[in-house]
């Protein structure tokens, strides 16, 4: 198993090593395993770190994505 | 009144930063309610040694989510602002935040250091289209997003 973020929508997710190259929330193939930081957002509604980072749904989020 | 969030600094063992995140986030899907309304959200920052942060506004319900937590070193009593941890916080990918009109800096790649207005964004492929501000070719060229760094909005 892998973690691999995606570049467009910032998502952190678990899938089988080189099995997946689409990401299963947005649908981008743009997925990277150089990624690092995360944050869990639980209410993005009223998170000031959430807000910060422009992030409007709960999910897990790599803060950091290389190219 | 909504309850006032705040941010609250948790100890962990060096090393351990991540795995305590993830066990706190299991902690919290799994009891769902009022915690995942309490709790805002936690975070694990690459060049923070030793702790991690969980934003709330009921620090209570995040003690008890954190015993017997492995590796985990409790609460800190105080609070931080949450300015004290922007510095860490690279925003959202470059692409999400890019439009038509947007000057924008390449900061990575052959054109390096040129500047470029932005006429075309594909967010699929995440590629944006410019034209060089400073180059006496009219072709605009097309580069990945992560090359990009903003300066300024367009209209
Ligand atoms: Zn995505």
């Amino acid at each position: 198993m892998s973690e691999m973020a995606c570049r467009n929508c910032g998502r952190v997710f678990t899938v089988p090593k080189k099995r997946l190259d689409v990401c299963p929330i947005c649908k981008t193939r743009s997925l990277t395993e150089n990624w690092s930081g995360l944050i869990i957002v639980f209410n993005p509604e009223s998170s000031t770190l959430a807000d910060k980072l422009s992030l409007k749904e709960a999910g897990r989020y790599a803060l950091n994505i290389g190219r | 009144m909504k309850k006032q969030s705040k941010i609250y600094a948790i100890k962990t063992m060096i090393g351990q930063e991540k795995q305590v995140l993830e066990m706190f986030e299991r902690r919290v899907k799994a009891k769902g309610e009022p915690y995942t309304t309490a709790i805002k959200a936690a975070i694990w920052v690459k060049d923070v040694k030793g702790y991690i942060f969980v934003e709330t506004e009921d620090p209570i319900l995040v003690d008890e989510l954190l015993q017997g937590i492995r590796h985990s070193r409790g609460r800190s009593s105080s609070f931080i602002d949450p300015s004290e941890i922007d510095k860490y916080l690279v925003v959202k990918p470059v692409i999400e935040s890019l439009k038509t009109g947007d000057l924008v800096e390449i900061i990575g790649g052959p054109f390096k250091s040129m500047k470029g207005r932005v006429v075309a964004v594909d967010r699929q492929k995440s590629e944006v289209t410019l034209e060089l501000l400073e180059s006496a070719s009219p072709f605009p060229i097309t580069i990945y997003a992560e090359y990009l760094r903003k300066i300024e909005g367009g209209a």
